[in-house]
C-alpha cells in the first residue's frame, strides 16, 4: 500500500474540483508541492523528526474527498459548541463550511473571517500574497496540504484593532459513512498592533474514519497580539496532523494553548520563527490521552534577533496503552542575544502500557543566552494520594485531584479566564478512571 | 584557591600556546604497507599469534566494515575519511622480542614517558599506579604484575590475555559492543592492534588503580585498542584512561573500543581524561576521536561509573553507556568536554534500563569556546519490565564567546509506569555578577574565570581519583586558554 492507494484521488488533481480551480498560479502551486510529496513519501521512522510516530497505517485505509452531502447529520443540538461566548464563530463539518451553524455577524470592520474558498473566489490576489512563497519542501505533510487545500480559513485582523470578542472556529468530523481526507490551509494576518483572541476547537462527531492534515500560518506585526487556543476532544477514530508555522515581528505576543483530549493519532506541530527584537512567545498545553491513541507534541522555537523570549509547557496524562510524544527544540541563531527560552514537558503515567518519549533540543550559537529545558515523567504520588485518603478522601477522587493540579500549572497560563474555566471544565470530564468529580462526593455527603 | 592560582601559573606557563605534548619520539617502527584489506587483517593477526577463531571473527567483521555506511547523524564535520591512507599496525622496532624488563626498553621510549610524567620506575610505588603503557600499538611495559598476580588479577595487554586466558576473552569479547554496533566499532574488531585486559576474580578489590597511557606516536597510524573489563562476582576495580597525543599536521583516526561487564554486586569506574592534540586554532590538524565505549551491568547490584574529562581531539564522537540488565544496577555518567577554537564534540550517554530496581545518573558539563561547537546527545530508554527505575540527569552548558555552539539532544525513552525520569538542562555563559563579585575582591579576570568554570565542572571533577583530579584542573585552564578576557 501506498499514499496513492490511501489518497486515490491525488493521481487525477487537475480534474478534482478544489477550490481556486480557476487561477493558474495555484495550480502551478499545488502541482509543485504534489510533485515534492510523491517524490518524499510518507515520513518513516527513519527520519529524525519522526522518530516516535508513524503515518504509515494511514496508508491502510482508503479515503476520499469530503463532499457537501456528507454533512446531512443534525449537529443543532451539539450547539452552542464550546460555549465560551455567543461570539462570532465559523463552523466546518467535515471540512465544509456550514454558513447555517457559522455566525459572522457582530465583527469588526477591520476584520475578515471567512473560508478559504470565499476568499479565493472573491479575492484571489490577497492570498496570493499572504501564502509564504517559501514553502518548506522537505516536509511531505506540509506540500501535502499545499498540494490538496480543500477547505480551511482566512484570518485577517487589520492595525490597532483591539476588541473582546472571542472568535471560534470549529470543526466538526467523524460523521461521514466513508474515510474522508481534509486538508485545511488557514491563514491568520494579524497586522501592526492589533489584539485579539482565538479559538479553534476540534471535535469528533460519530464514529467514522477521517484524516484532517492541516497547515496554518500565523503572522504577527509589530506589537501584535494574538491569544490561540486548540481544544480538541472526542475523536474516536480521527488521525489529526496539525502544522503550524507562526512569524512575529517585534515585540509581538503569541500565546498558545492546546488541550488534546485524545484522537487515533494526533500530532501537532508548531514552527515560530521570533524574527522581531522583543517578541514573546508562549507555548502551552495539555493532553489526556488513553486506549490505543497516540499523541505527539512536536515544537522548533528560532529565535533569530536579540532580546526574544520564549515559554514552553506541556503536561501530558496516559493512561491504558496510550503514547505520548514529545518533540520540543530550541535553536538560538547566532547574534540573537539575551535570548531568554524556557522549556518544560511532564508527563504522568498512569497504567503499566503508557509510553512517553520525549527529546527536548537545544541548538544554540549564542553566548549571552540563558536557555534551560526540563523534561519529566513518572507516576502519582504515592505519598500525596495517601496523604488525601487519611482525610476520609476515596482514592480516585484523591487521584483526580492530584491529576488535575498536575495539569492546573499548564493551563494556568491561559490569560482570557472564561477561556480557562472552559478547559478546566473539559479536563475534569476528561480525567481517568470515570471516577466522580470532587463536587460530587461532596453532594454525596 | 590554591589548586586555581595553580591552574592560571599552568595557562602562563604555556602562553605561545605550544601543545605542551606535542613532541615525536623518533623510533624505528616495523609497519604494514598502508592501506586496508584482508592481507592486513590477516597480517596484525598473525604478527599477534592470534588463534584462528580470533583470524575469523576479524575477518567476518572486516567485511562487515565494508557494507556499513558512516554515521552521518552526529553534529560533527570532517572530510570523508580515506582508509586506504593509512597504516594499520606499527610496533617499535625493539618490540619484535618482548624486554623482560624496565632496563631493556628502549630508552628513548622511556624518555617519552618520562616527559608524560608516567610512573614507571619507583615513583610507581609511591603512585601505587600499576601502568601497561601502550606506545603506538604494542605494550611495551607492564609493571605491578606481581602485586596483582597475588590478588589474582590478571592486568596486561589483551594479546597477552589471548594467551594466558583465551578462553575468558573469547567468552566476553564482543559481547557488549557487537563487532557490527557501528561503522567504527566493526573497524576497530577487524583491525584492532592492542589495548588492555582487565580480569577481577569474585569478591577481589583490586589492590591499586589500572591505568594506561595510549599515545598516538607514529605518523598516520591510527589507532585502535580494544579494552575488555570483566569484573567478577563482588569484585571491585578503578580503571584510569589517559591520553596525550604528539603535534600532527593530518588529521589521524582513533576508533577504540572499550567494553565494561559487571558481573553480581561488581563495581567498575571507569575514569578518562582525554587530551589529545585538537588542532591548531585555524583547525588544522588533530585527532578524530570515535570511541564506542560501553559497560553492561550483567550481575544484581553491580555498577558501572564512567567519569570522562574531554578536552583534545579535533573531533569527539564519544557515547559512554550502560547497559542496566541486572535488578538494582546503576549506571552513571560524569562528563566534562571543553572545546576551543575549531573543535567539534558530540558526545553523551546512553542508559538502557532493562531491569527493576536500576537507577542511573547523567551529570554532563559542556564548555564552548572560540568558534568551536559542542553536543550533549544522550539516550535513557525505560523498557516496560524494568520497574521502579529512576534516571537523573543533569546536562550544563557554558558558552564563552560569540561564535561557538552548545546543543543538546537528549532522549527520553520511558515504557514503565513506576519509574521516574528527570532531565535538567541550562545553557548560559559565565554569569556577569558572578565575575563582578569576583573582580571586585581583587581577582584578575583570567583567574576568575578559571575560578568559575572550575566551580561549573566541580561536580564532574569531585569524581575523579586524586591522581586525574589535579591534571584535569589544570586541562581545564590549559584548554581555554585564549578564549577568555
Amino acid at each position: 500500500m501506498s499514499m496513492i492507494s490511501a489518497l486515490p484521488f491525488i493521481v487525477d488533481l487537475d480534474k478534482e474540483s478544489l477550490p481556486g480551480k480557476n487561477l493558474e498560479w495555484l495550480s502551478q502551486r499545488r502541482l509543485s508541492a504534489l510533485d515534492s510529496f510523491l517524490e518524499l513519501g510518507l515520513p518513516t521512522r527513519n527520519w529524525e523528526d519522526w522518530k516516535y510516530t508513524r503515518l504509515q497505517p494511514l496508508e491502510n485505509t482508503t479515503y476520499r474527498r469530503a463532499v457537501h452531502s456528507d454533512s446531512t447529520y443534525n449537529i443543532d443540538n451539539t450547539l452552542p459548541i464550546f460555549s465560551v461566548s455567543s461570539g462570532p464563530r465559523l463552523v466546518f463539518v467535515e471540512g465544509i463550511f456550514r454558513p447555517d451553524l457559522s455566525k459572522l455577524d457582530g465583527l469588526p470592520d477591520t476584520v475578515t473571517l471567512l473560508p478559504l474558498s470565499e476568499v479565493l473566489r472573491k479575492n484571489p490576489n490577497f492570498l496570493k500574497d499572504a501564502m509564504a512563497p517559501d514553502l518548506e519542501r522537505k516536509k511531505p505533510m506540509f506540500v501535502l496540504t499545499e498540494a490538496l487545500m480543500d477547505s480551511g480559513f482566512v484570518f485577517h485582523a487589520r492595525e490597532n484593532l483591539e476588541t473582546e470578542l472571542l472568535i471560534e472556529i470549529v470543526h466538526m468530523g467523524g460523521g461521514a459513512k466513508e474515510p474522508v481526507a481534509l486538508f485545511p490551509r488557514n491563514l491568520i494576518i494579524i497586522e501592526d498592533n492589533a489584539k485579539i483572541t482565538l479559538i479553534e476547537y476540534f471535535k469528533g462527531n460519530g464514529r467514522g474514519t477521517y484524516l484532517a492534515n492541516a497547515l496554518t500560518d500565523v503572522k504577527l506585526g509589530k506589537e501584535a497580539t494574538l491569544k490561540h487556543y486548540k481544544i480538541q476532544e472526542e475523536i474516536v477514530s480521527g488521525a489529526l496532523i496539525s502544522s503550524s508555522r507562526v512569524f512575529l515581528q517585534e515585540r509581538a505576543n503569541y500565546e498558545s494553548f492546546k488541550l488534546g483530549l485524545g484522537a487515533l493519532l494526533s500530532r501537532d506541530e508548531s514552527y515560530v520563527q521570533l524574527l522581531g527584537e522583543g517578541a514573546h512567545c508562549e507555548l502551552r498545553g495539555a493532553f489526556i490521552n488513553r486506549g490505543s491513541q497516540h499523541h505527539d507534541i512536536t515544537t522548533c522555537v528560532e529565535h533569530s534577533v536579540p532580546g526574544t523570549k520564549l515559554t514552553e509547557l506541556f503536561k501530558g496524562v496516559l493512561e491504558d496503552e496510550a503514547r505520548g510524544v514529545f518533540q520540543g527544540k530550541i535553536i538560538v541563531k547566532e547574534g540573537a542575544q539575551k535570548t531568554d527560552a524556557e522549556m518544560t514537558t511532564k508527563t504522568l503515567l498512569l497504567s503499566e502500557g503508557a509510553e512517553i518519549n520525549a527529546k527536548p533540543e537545544l541548538e544554540i550559537y549564542a553566548d549571552d543566552v540563558k536557555c534551560s529545558h526540563g523534561a519529566a515523567s513518572g507516576q502519582l504520588d504515592e505519598a500525596g494520594i495517601f496523604y488525601l485518603r487519611s482525610r476520609g478522601i476515596p482514592e480516585p477522587l484523591a487521584k483526580n485531584l492530584l491529576v488535575q493540579s498536575f495539569i492546573q500549572e499548564a493551563i494556568d497560563g491561559v490569560t482570557e479566564n472564561s477561556v480557562k474555566t472552559a478547559i478546566m471544565d473539559r479536563v475534569l470530564h476528561a480525567l481517568p478512571g470515570n471516577c466522580y468529580l470532587a463536587h460530587e462526593w461532596r453532594d454525596e455527603q | 584557591m590554591g589548586s586555581q592560582t595553580q591552574t592560571i601559573n599552568e595557562v602562563k606557563d604555556i602562553i605561545d600556546d605550544k601543545y605542551k605534548y606535542g613532541f615525536v619520539t623518533d623510533v624505528e617502527t616495523e609497519k604494514a604497507p598502508k592501506g586496508l584489506n584482508t592481507d592486513i587483517v590477516r597480517f596484525i593477526s598473525a604478527k599477534k599469534n592470534e588463534p584462528e577463531w580470533l583470524l575469523d571473527w576479524r575477518l567476518k567483521a572486516f567485511k562487515r566494515w565494508l557494507e556499513m555506511p558512516e554515521p552521518k547523524w552526529a553534529r560533527v564535520n570532517f572530510p570523508p575519511i580515506d582508509y586506504q591512507d593509512a597504516f594499520y599496525y606499527s610496533a617499535p622496532k625493539t618490540m619484535k622480542d618482548r624486554p623482560k624488563s624496565l632496563d631493556e626498553v628502549d630508552p628513548e621510549l622511556l624518555e617519552t614517558y618520562e616527559k608524560l610524567g608516567i610512573p614507571l620506575k619507583e615513583q610507581e610505588v609511591l603512585a601505587g599506579v600499576a601502568v601497561d603503557a601502550v606506545f603506538d600499538s604494542v605494550s611495551v611495559a607492564t609493571t605491578f604484575k606481581k602485586k596483582l598476580e597475588e590478588a589474582g588479577v590478571i592486568f596486561g595487554p589483551i594479546s597477552e590475555a589471548l594467551e594466558r586466558c583465551p578462553d575468558l576473552v573469547k567468552k566476553y569479547l564482543g559481547t557488549v559492543v557487537p563487532m557490527g554496533d557501528n561503522k567504527h566499532a566493526c573497524l576497530n574488531s577487524a583491525v584492532f592492534t592492542d589495548g588492555s585486559f582487565v580480569y577481577i576474580p569474585p569478591n577481589v578489590r583490586c589492590p591499586m588503580e589500572l591505568s594506561t597511557y595510549f599515545r598516538i606516536n607514529e605518523r598516520n597510524t591510527g589507532q585502535f585498542e580494544r579494552t575488555l573489563i570483566i569484573a567478577d562476582q563482588g569484585s571491585y576495580v578503578s580503571y584510569l584512561e589517559g591520553c596525550t597525543a604528539p603535534m600532527r599536521d593530518e588529521n589521524q583516526l582513533h576508533a577504540a573500543v572499550v567494553e565494561l561487564v559487571a558481573l553480581d554486586d561488581a563495581e567498575i569506574k571507569y575514569s578518562t581524561v582525554q587530551n589529545w592534540y585538537p588542532g591548531d586554532e585555524k583547525g588544522r590538524g588533530g585527532i578524530y576521536n570515535f570511541v564506542t565505549k560501553r559497560g553492561a551491568c550483567r550481575g544484581r547490584n553491580s555498577k558501572i561509573s564512567w567519569t570522562q574529562v574531554e578536552t583534545g581531539s579535533a573531533i569527539t564522537w564519544k557515547y559512554p553507556s550502560c547497559i542496566l540488565q541486572g535488578d538494582n544496577s546503576q549506571g552513571e555518567f560524569y562528563s566534562i568536554a571543553i572545546t576551543n577554537n575549531l573543535q567539534q564534540a558530540d558526545t553523551g550517554t546512553k542508559m538502557i534500563h532493562l531491569g527493576k530496581n536500576t537507577t542511573s545518573r547523567i551529570i554532563s558539563k559542556g564548555i564552548s569556546a572560540g568558534q568551536s561547537n559542542q553536543t550533549y546527545r544522550g539516550l535513557v530508554r525505560i523498557s516496560a519490565k524494568a520497574e521502579k527505575t529512576r534516571n537523573f540527569t543533569q546536562c550544563d552548558s557554558l558558552l564563552i564567546g560569540e561564535r561557538c555552539g552548545a546543543h543538546t539532544i537528549p532522549y527520553i525513552e520511558s515504557k514503565s509506569m513506576s519509574s521516574l525520569t528527570e532531565h535538567e538542562a541550562t545553557t548560559s555563559r559565565i554569569s556577569e555578577d558572578q565575575l563582578f563579585y569576583l573582580r571586585q575582591r581583587g581577582i584578575p579576570e583570567e583567574e576568575a574565570i578559571a575560578l568559575i568554570v572550575n566551580g561549573f565542572c566541580r561536580e564532574v571533577l569531585q569524581q575523579l581519583p586524586m591522581e586525574f583530579a589535579v591534571e584535569a584542573q589544570k586541562l581545564v585552564g590549559i584548554s581555554l586558554e585564549g578564549s577568555v578576557g
